[in-house]
């Protein structure tokens, strides 16, 4: 067993810096519960509205609610690349492109950390406000390995840090996980305690597979999602995020950009609840009072 | 997921310092099949294979005829010289197999595999050089592992015994398989095809501890099986592995100990053991991931957070080094093993 030790692979030399992280607690009680909300009508996003559009249930007791305007918030982004073999050669060079390419639409206060996860999961930078810092993590992204994507996922929540900041956790992958410890239920009960909206960036490439079936060969096509399996969609749901398509390795630009986009574009609501319990799971449901639009929300949150 | 299975693979074809060393010429007449398969016993690899991509179906199926009737000889050294060959046979078309997996030509893999296996089943039923006929599906099966080839392992282990019969290495290595299948199924969210049966698995590590009741990971594999199955004597065997055992033997065995512990609801023991591991390889993150979501799961956010940038930070620290990677791929981290002892049976 002592070959489990041995290098099989060369080691990558992260990048590392000092990194103050301090707990975040999704309470209930003085600090009151913030949720983020998304609105949309077919593909669009629905704009304008206000508090006075929305009822909010938490635990089916109706609450008073109010907006935060999103611009008066940071933003924390946490992006969490796929960096495993697959992803190398022109897909790795645009996911690049792609992370870069949300640098340039982020306010002075807005800090961003880069996680990349592989066989194993990476710090390559924390949570900062230096972009020429996250410019230099990029430049050491390399992919090689296996996937260990719940893990990431995981990891990426657990660093979600006390401060006021909106956080985005902005996954991207094309493949099952192959590597990681953490189950499925153990990372989406974590999600469950953090208030991180999770967005998933996946491939939609169709490819065709043949499979032979009662002596037939049978042709159907598969995308990278399906490899992935349910677990980003369950992730994405459980904090009221969602699973965004690209195309092509070439769309994933677009696909960064619109999701970030999409993330400003969401409502901040904020309430002191009243009339529940002050601690434990609580379950929440927002809807509209009188306007059509599909409410996206986070299914509820722990009170502690 | 293949490229895993290369890595290992890679080792066997550029990992041999080239000898320069001619081969005898004194096994009898030689065949453009027989030339490749010498190519291939000398070290040179890669050039093996390009001259095997080279050669008409005839011309091998005619190379092993000839050597088939070589073996059957009356001569004991003539019968010898031929079985050499036909092992330096079974690893070109081995390789030859698994390059085809690394492009995911199944045909190709098959085909390769199924010539290799004849050859195998030979030798088997002459007994020449028991250890090679033993340790040739522990490769194939390594590297099938590596790969997460569970189909394909499981219908090898099959024949593989029938051929090689039980070892505690072979029963260990089904018992894997069946595990794999089982955790991929279960745990992964994804489908190997395989959908693994821990009775199976459990059944496969006991034999091989009455096999080898010193087999350190069969029992580390039995006490897990048994946890997974909610059975209270693999607490008790995953105890067995104390100080006096290898350091990646013990972090598994915390590793799951305090799975177990956290499924109760015991998460102060939980988190002793998760420590425990923790400090027995630091530069292993699977401890760490537990030990922070369990953390986490408690309110303590800013040690969570710690724990995660303890381990995700650590620089210079290779991927494959913790011992939970390996242990989810089955036999797989014993592949270089088996292909070092089948290089030196086959060397001229």
């Amino acid at each position: 067993m002592t070959r489990l030790h041995n290098a099989w692979v060369v080691a990558i030399v992260l990048v590392s810096a000092t990194l103050t992280v301090t707990a975040q607690r999704f309470r209930s009680g003085t600090i009151g519960v913030r949720v983020d909300v998304l609105v949309t009508q077919g593909q669009e996003l629905v704009r304008g509205l206000n508090a006075g559009d929305f009822e909010l249930r938490d635990e089916g007791v109706l609450q008073k609610v109010s907006e935060i305007e999103v611009e008066q918030i940071p933003l924390n982004l946490i992006l969490a690349f796929d960096t495993s073999g697959s992803v190398a050669g022109e897909r790795m060079h645009s996911l690049v492109q792609a992370g870069e390419s949300l640098l340039d639409r982020l306010r002075p206060d807005d800090r961003v950390a880069l996680l990349s996860f592989a066989t194993r999961v990476r710090l390559l930078a924390p949570l900062t406000p230096s972009r020429q810092q996250i410019h230099g993590a990029f430049a050491t992204l390399a992919a090689q390995g296996a996937t260990s994507l719940r893990d990431a996922a995981f990891a990426a929540l657990a660093l979600r840090e006390t401060d006021p900041g909106r956080t985005l956790v902005l996954i991207f992958s094309d493949g099952t996980d192959t590597a990681s410890w953490l189950r499925a239920p153990a990372v989406i009960d974590a999600a469950k305690r953090t208030d991180s909206v999770v967005y998933a960036v996946a491939l939609a490439e169709y490819r065709p597979v043949l499979n032979i079936s009662g002596g037939r060969i049978i042709q159907h096509s598969t995308t990278t999602v399906q490899e992935a399996g349910k677990f980003l969609e369950h992730l994405t749901e459980e904090t009221g995020g969602r699973v965004m398509f690209a195309n092509s390795n070439k769309d994933l630009r677009a696909t960064f950009t619109q999701t970030l986009a999409e993330f400003r574009d969401r409502y901040v609501l904020s309430y002191t609840p009243t009339g529940v319990s002050p601690t434990g799971w609580h379950r929440l449901d927002v809807k509209l009072k009188k306007k059509s639009g599909k409410v996206t929300a986070r299914r509820g949150y722990f009170a502690e | 997921m293949r490229t895993a299975a290369r890595a290992t693979w890679g080792a066997l074809v550029t990992g041999l310092v080239l000898c320069t060393v001619t081969i005898a010429s004194a096994q009898g007449a030689r065949t453009p099949y027989t030339e490749v398969i010498d190519l291939y016993r000398e070290g040179l690899e890669n050039l093996a294979l390009e001259k095997l991509a080279g050669l008409m179906m005839d011309e091998i199926v005619r190379g092993r005829d000839a050597l088939f009737a070589k073996l059957a000889s009356k001569s004991p050294a003539e019968s010898e010289r031929a079985a050499a060959t036909i092992r330096g046979a079974v690893m070109l078309h081995t390789a030859r197999a698994f390059s085809a997996f690394e492009r995911n030509n199944n045909g190709e893999f098959r085909f390769q595999l199924t010539f290799a296996q004849a050859y195998v089943d030979k030798l088997a039923s002459l007994d020449h050089r028991a250890a090679f006929v033993r340790t040739w599906p522990l490769l194939v099966l390594a590297l099938l592992h590596e790969g997460r080839s569970l189909i394909a392992a499981e219908q090898f282990a099959r024949r593989a015994r029938n051929s090689s019969g039980d070892s505690a290495e072979l029963l260990l290595a089904l018992g894997a398989t069946e595990e794999m299948g089982w955790w991929i199924h279960h745990e992964e969210d994804a489908d190997p095809g395989v959908r693994g049966d821990l009775k199976d698995a459990e059944r496969n590590y006991r034999q091989a501890l009455i096999v080898a009741p010193t087999f350190i990971e069969a029992r580390l594999r039995l006490g897990r099986v048994l946890t997974l199955r909610e059975d209270p004597e693999g607490m008790k065997v995953l105890g067995q592995i104390g100080q006096s055992d290898e350091a990646a033997f013990q972090y598994l065995a915390r590793l799951f100990e305090g799975d177990v512990h956290e499924k109760r609801g015991d998460i102060a023991e939980a988190e002793r053991r998760y420590t425990t591991a923790v400090t027995l390889l630091p530069t292993a993150q699977s401890a760490y991931m537990a030990l922070a979501h369990l953390r986490h799961g408690r309110g303590a956010r800013n040690e969570a957070a710690q724990d995660i940038r303890s381990s995700a930070r650590a620089t210079d620290v290779p991927d494959t080094s913790d011992p939970w990677f390996w242990y989810a791929r089955g036999t797989a981290w014993r592949g270089p093993g088996y292909l070092e002892q089948l290089r030196t049976m086959i060397r001229p």
